[in-house]
């Protein structure tokens, strides 16, 4: 019996098996196949169209105690084109499994085998000629060549990859339908076996110099995963098929681009099992070494270096009291290993990284600065340009080392202050001398020449102010000591922050240029830190390498301190190391954090993780929730039905955490917080996880700020107007309801009867109509301003229907005027309505407003009758201050006393005009 | 190992109160020649340099050159708990990272033993050439604080202009402007003397913070020597008596007219 699988792949006597008829074909058939799989106890993932087999094999491996019986055979021929046999019969094929390697699977080919896409999920595409599949397959034959010596098994003699790829048609997978792209529009469901299968660990290269590309959802690894998985053993992941890849790992529903980039530069398919066998077959990950934590001053090797370098990067009389504030002085003979950021501290422009053009703009201010500011004529206006330079960025990458050489190198003398050092408000006092205060010593460099010029030119100052957004609380006035050090300034000045829209430095930036540093990326670090690795005997891989970069969010001075921790006790940095190490604590926006709660990563997240996103912005993250959360088809739902479930228990969600924090805010029970932030924003995004879709044309598919606040500033804009115009109608007395009454029953009659009169004819009356409108406008107290709200009021978004009239439009611009004229000159009732709010406010008491009330009332059914004395009373009992005075109440249509025969005239009009009715 | 021996403590005291306003942190350098100091302030607009001669000190032993880096503060806070009149004594190993003070009061009775943590401290040593200087004016140290302190009512620079008859110090400000001037004199006392040598006539503008500072050495000298050449840092001059000098180097300001200069 033929203990070697290529008894499998053709070659070896044919067994029968099963019911297998037809031979589905085998590209890679002549690959020599890898003997033996090594035994791997893993779960098992019931396919439900496979039948186990159980075959034993007399492999030569040692390893493997069990036998490996040959048993299909014909199914292993190799063919070129589809058999129309196939429609009907069951074909077979057959892998090793790394799941159970002691049982080879069969898996039945699906039925439809058209060449072009179906309805089924399975799309089994056409097969190109297995010639051309076998040779793309001999450049990834340059694999094994670089087998380390790590792989010690015996038995591995195993090429890259081994001998497993089957055919495309034995893949399970499938490319995606129709016009369906992926886009930003993520609907990737979950991988259905997620968590089931046990991905085997191999040796750090044995996928070296594999390239892979990932398309479609995989079986049980989600994206990332599988990514990880394949750089974790040293292999590369690209995201587009070019000629470089050796394979396309596919899964169910691929990019229909990949799949056709494949097939054009005939790349191998593999699926998630192809690519756990081939881990496998690279045997066990050996056990790394440990070196043991060696003590500081031992690592001797890199002791003696040590001395030598140490003085020079240390930085150069920089800043006398800045750099060592104190550090105790060694024993002599003893040298402490230095830090690495300080050895590897770059001095001279090129070492820098990153940041090019950033950087010659410095540069050029630097140089021209002199010219400009002191020597050029004195612009004014806003193309005055600035004295200082204000540089911002993440930290750690380059920021104050570029300024501190960049001024070196032009010559300046660079004075460096920053967040050690005092810098509040410098004393006032100057016979005090400078008193050891640097703000006192900064006020007088910023004039003045450099000491060191003892011979030669005078020496150009510089000043960087490192660190202005780290002004605490000892540093009052800070800021402004450094603005107004700005103004007066006749040397160049340099500031460096971290965050450029701190609150605090929002005035320092009219008077600084802004020079924005970016984090390097990944490439620029890449090759130094590599150098870096290397010199200090740190073996790494460039995917660990490129892992540790992001993980420490393109930080330079963290990435050479993380390597420096790592010397300390290995002498490797795995993959799997740096993935396992905390990342760095970011400040994120609430955008970044609600991204993050809702894309398909978030599956991989911890509860604890999510609810800490959560407190990122625990004031914004719920709203955006709410916001956002019926954008998501989620991955639960199977149908609508189940989606508008999901739906309405994530709302009732939202809604118990809305009361949760209303607790928390009102009752200050601030114990509840984290239960609150739980239910009204985990919750809800864990239950409609999913993919993002947009509902209207033209909407962006990304998370939207939340509406909310908006609205609620507007709906408190509305009860304020509703309130006036109620207190207005309150006064008439011909009115008795609440706000809400107002609103609902009487308003919708107020606003048609107060416009449609003032339609042009043939609907209205036009100009005529005016009198109409003043009738009732006088009969509820409501002024004009108030005839405007009441429209606000009424506003309905677009609509059809009596509601949705736009009943001011019909009106005449001429016919509006007359009417403001008209109300100007109204009546003694509307006014009525002011002056009892004037009151109000004024006389702040509401005794007062009361008491000119009934006097309102009093003075009103007299004005009927036309007692304009008595009506005079309240008036005469109303302050005489500047509030009441003459000209004001003419300004709102009041006159005097003495006028009161025109007060009368509108009364009578008024009179007359009902009386016409 | 390094030692030395001071009877007038006082004179330690006040040197050291005279620079620790201006240095933080500084390299005392220790030789056969006597015990220096020389160092710019963190703004490095005005440089210290103080000597204090081996001949000076009741006993001098000083095996190897040394630099002892201290925090002045820290120093000074120390020396502040002498006595006036005691005899002072500073004591460093060659290996060791502290230098011991040792405060003897006169009569013997009080001796009271202090450790100062030294600092490793990057500094550059500046080179000081002798040059000419154009003017060179000796005036009463007193008179000259008081000057300064004046006019620190009025501005905050001071215009220095040197000629035949005089020294004339100016200052500007928000409510006025002012002029000191000082007439050359020799008097009998020999201490009140106003002398100027003059080359050429100069004239120079200085922050007068700094000055003030400068001036905080006034109890060690009775005369302060200022000399100044155009282009050049002035020199502040305080002799102390039979021991050595203390120094301060200003430059000057940045003029609005050197246009050509500024490059």
């Amino acid at each position: 019996m033929p203990a070697d699988i290529r008894s499998f792949f053709g070659g070896g006597p044919k067994k029968p098996a099963g019911d297998a008829a037809a031979k589905p074909k085998e590209e890679k058939l002549e690959e020599p196949a890898a003997t033996v799989l090594p035994k791997k106890a893993k779960a098992e993932e019931p396919k439900p169209d496979v039948d186990m087999v159980d075959l034993t094999d007399d492999a030569p491996a040692p390893k493997t105690t069990a036998k490996r019986k040959t048993v299909v055979d014909d199914v292993r021929e190799p063919r070129s084109v589809p058999q129309t046999s196939r429609s009907t019969s069951n074909v077979f094929v057959v892998y090793f499994s790394p799941i159970a390697p002691t049982h080879v699977m069969f898996l039945r080919r699906q039925p439809s085998r058209a060449l072009h896409h179906t309805q089924d999920d399975d799309f089994v595409p056409d097969k190109s000629p297995p010639s051309a599949k076998k040779a793309k397959k001999t450049p990834s034959k340059k694999t094994p060549t670089k087998k380390t010596p790590a792989k010690k098994e015996p038995v591995k003699e195993l090429p890259k990859p081994p001998g497993y790829p089957k055919e495309e048609s034995e893949l399970k997978f499938s490319v995606i339908q129709g016009d369906q792209a992926w886009g930003y529009n993520d609907t990737r469901a979950e991988p259905p076996n997620k968590g089931v299968k046990i991905a085997p660990r191999g040796p750090n290269d044995c996928l070296e110099g594999v390239t892979v590309v990932v398309s479609g959802v995989l079986d049980s690894l989600e994206r990332e995963e599988a990514e990880d998985y394949v750089k974790r053993h040293g292999g590369k992941v690209t995201s587009t098929v070019s000629g470089k890849t050796t394979y396309l790992l596919v899964g169910m529903d691929c990019g229909k681009s990949k799949y056709n980039k494949a097939k054009q530069h005939g790349t191998t398919l593999i699926d998630e099992d192809g690519l756990f066998a081939m881990v496998a077959a690279c045997g066990e990950k050996p056990a790394v070494e440990e070196i043991k934590p060696e003590p500081a001053p031992a690592p001797a090797a890199a002791k003696s270096p040590v001395p030598t370098p140490k003085p020079s990067p240390k930085p150069s009389a920089a800043a006398p009291t800045a750099p060592p504030p104190a550090p105790v002085k060694k024993a002599k003979g003893e040298d402490e290993t230095p830090l690495w950021v300080n050895k590897y501290k770059p001095n001279q422009p090129a070492q820098l990284i990153g940041n090019g053009a950033k950087i010659a703009e410095l540069r050029k201010f630097l140089t021209t600065w002199e010219d400009v500011h002191l020597k050029g004529p004195e612009v004014k206006g806003k193309d005055k340009p600035m004295k200082s330079v204000l540089i911002s960025g993440a930290p750690g990458v380059g920021k104050s080392s570029a300024a501190t050489i960049i001024a070196k190198q032009l010559g300046f003398e660079v004075v460096e202050v920053n967040a050690s050092d005092t810098r509040g408000a410098s004393g006032k006092d100057v016979k005090e001398g400078v008193g050891g205060k640097a703000s006192n010593a900064i006020r007088e460099m910023v004039t003045n020449r450099a000491v060191n010029f003892f011979t030669g030119k005078p020496k150009k100052m510089c000043l960087i102010m490192d660190e202005v957004d780290g002004m605490s609380g000892g540093d009052r006035g800070g800021v402004q000591e450094l603005i107004a050090c700005i103004k007066i300034s006749k040397i160049p000045i340099i500031c460096i922050c971290n965050d450029k829209y701190n609150q605090k430095l929002k005035s320092l930036q009219n008077y600084t240029m802004d020079l924005p540093f970016v984090k390097p990326t990944k490439v620029q670090i890449l090759k130094r830190m590599l150098k870096i690795a290397q010199d200090e005997g740190i073996t790494m891989s460039e995917a660990a390498m490129e892992a540790l970069i992001e993980t420490c969010s393109n930080d330079i001075r963290q990435i050479i301190n993380q390597l420096q921790m790592r010397r300390l006790t290995k002498q490797t940095f795995e993959f799997d190391d740096v993935k396992s190490l905390a990342k760095k604590d970011l400040d994120m926006g609430p955008f970044t954090a609600m991204d993050k709660l809702t894309n398909r990563d978030a599956g991989l997240l911890t509860v604890t993780e999510r609810l800490n996103l959560v407190f990122q912005d625990s004031d914004l993250i719920p709203l955006f929730v709410q916001e956002n959360y019926l954008q998501y088809r989620p991955f639960a739902a199977r149908n609508d039905a189940e989606r508008l479930q999901i739906v309405a228990n994530a709302a009732t969600c939202i809604s118990h955490g809305d009361i949760m924090n209303r607790s928390v805010r009102m009752k200050q029970n601030w114990g509840l917080m984290p239960y609150a932030n739980m239910v009204s924003s985990v919750m809800p995004a864990s239950m409609v996880r999913g993919g993002r879709e947009t509902f209207h044309e033209y909407e962006r598919n990304f998370n939207r700020f939340p509406g909310w606040l908006g609205k609620n500033s507007s709906a408190g804009k509305m009860k304020r107007l509703l309130h006036e115009v109620h207190s207005h109608a309150m006064t008439s007395n011909a009115f008795k309801a609440d706000s809400a009454g107002m609103r609902c029953d009487y308003l919708p009659l107020i606003k048609d009867l107060t416009s449609r009169p003032m339609w042009e004819p043939p609907q209205g009356k036009g100009k005529e109509g005016i009198e109409d409108v003043m009738e009732i406008m006088n009969s509820y107290c409501l002024t004009r301003q108030d005839w405007e709200s009441i429209y606000d009021l009424c506003k309905f978004p677009k609509g059809v229907g009596p509601e949705f009239v736009d009943v001011l439009k019909p009106i005449a611009t001429a016919t509006k005027t007359a009417f403001t004229r008209a109300c100007n000159a109204g009546s003694r009732t509307v006014h009525s309505g002011i002056l009892v709010e004037d009151f109000k406010k004024k006389r702040g008491g509401k005794k007062a407003a009361a008491n000119e009330d009934d006097g309102m009332d009093e003075g009103e059914d007299e004005g009927e009758g036309g007692g304009s004395e008595e009506e005079d009373n309240p008036f005469d009992n109303a302050p005489k201050g500047p509030k009441l005075s003459a000209k004001r109440l003419a300004a709102i249509g009041f006159v005097a006393k003495d006028d009161g025969k025109k007060k009368k005239a509108p009364t009578k009009k008024k009179a007359a005009a009902s009386k016409k009715k | 190992m390094f030692e030395a021996r001071l009877v007038q403590g006082s004179l330690l005291k006040k040197v050291l109160e005279s620079i620790k306003d201006l240095v933080t942190d500084a390299n005392f350098d220790c030789s056969n020649n006597g015990f220096a100091l020389q160092a710019m302030d963190s703004s490095h607009v005005s440089l210290v340099a103080l000597l204090l001669r081996s001949d000076g000190f009741e006993h001098y032993r000083c095996d190897r050159n040394m630099t002892m880096g201290m925090n002045l503060s820290n120093m000074s806070k120390m020396l502040k708990c002498a006595g006036n009149e005691d005899i002072i004594t500073m004591k460093a190993d060659d290996t060791g990272d502290v230098v011991t003070f040792m405060f003897e009061s006169p009569d013997q009775d009080k001796i009271s033993d202090f450790e100062l943590k030294l600092m490793d401290i990057d500094s550059e040593h500046l080179g000081i050439p002798d040059t000419e200087y154009a003017a060179t004016v000796k005036m009463p140290s007193s008179e000259f604080m008081r000057i300064c302190r004046d006019l620190s009512s009025i501005g905050d620079t001071v215009t220095i202009s040197v000629s035949k008859d005089g020294v004339k110090f100016s200052t500007t400000g928000d409510i006025g402007q002012a002029n000191i001037t000082c007439r050359q004199n020799t008097s009998v006392d020999k201490e009140e003397q106003t002398i100027i040598e003059l080359q050429e006539p100069v004239t120079l503008t200085f922050a007068l913070r700094y000055l003030n500072s400068f001036t905080k050495a006034t109890p060690l000298a009775p005369t302060v020597q200022l000399q100044m050449s155009k282009e050049l840092p002035v020199v502040v001059q305080y002799l102390i008596a039979d021991m050595g000098y203390v120094r301060y180097y200003l430059a000057p300001k940045i003029e609005d007219d050197e246009t050509a200069e500024a490059a």
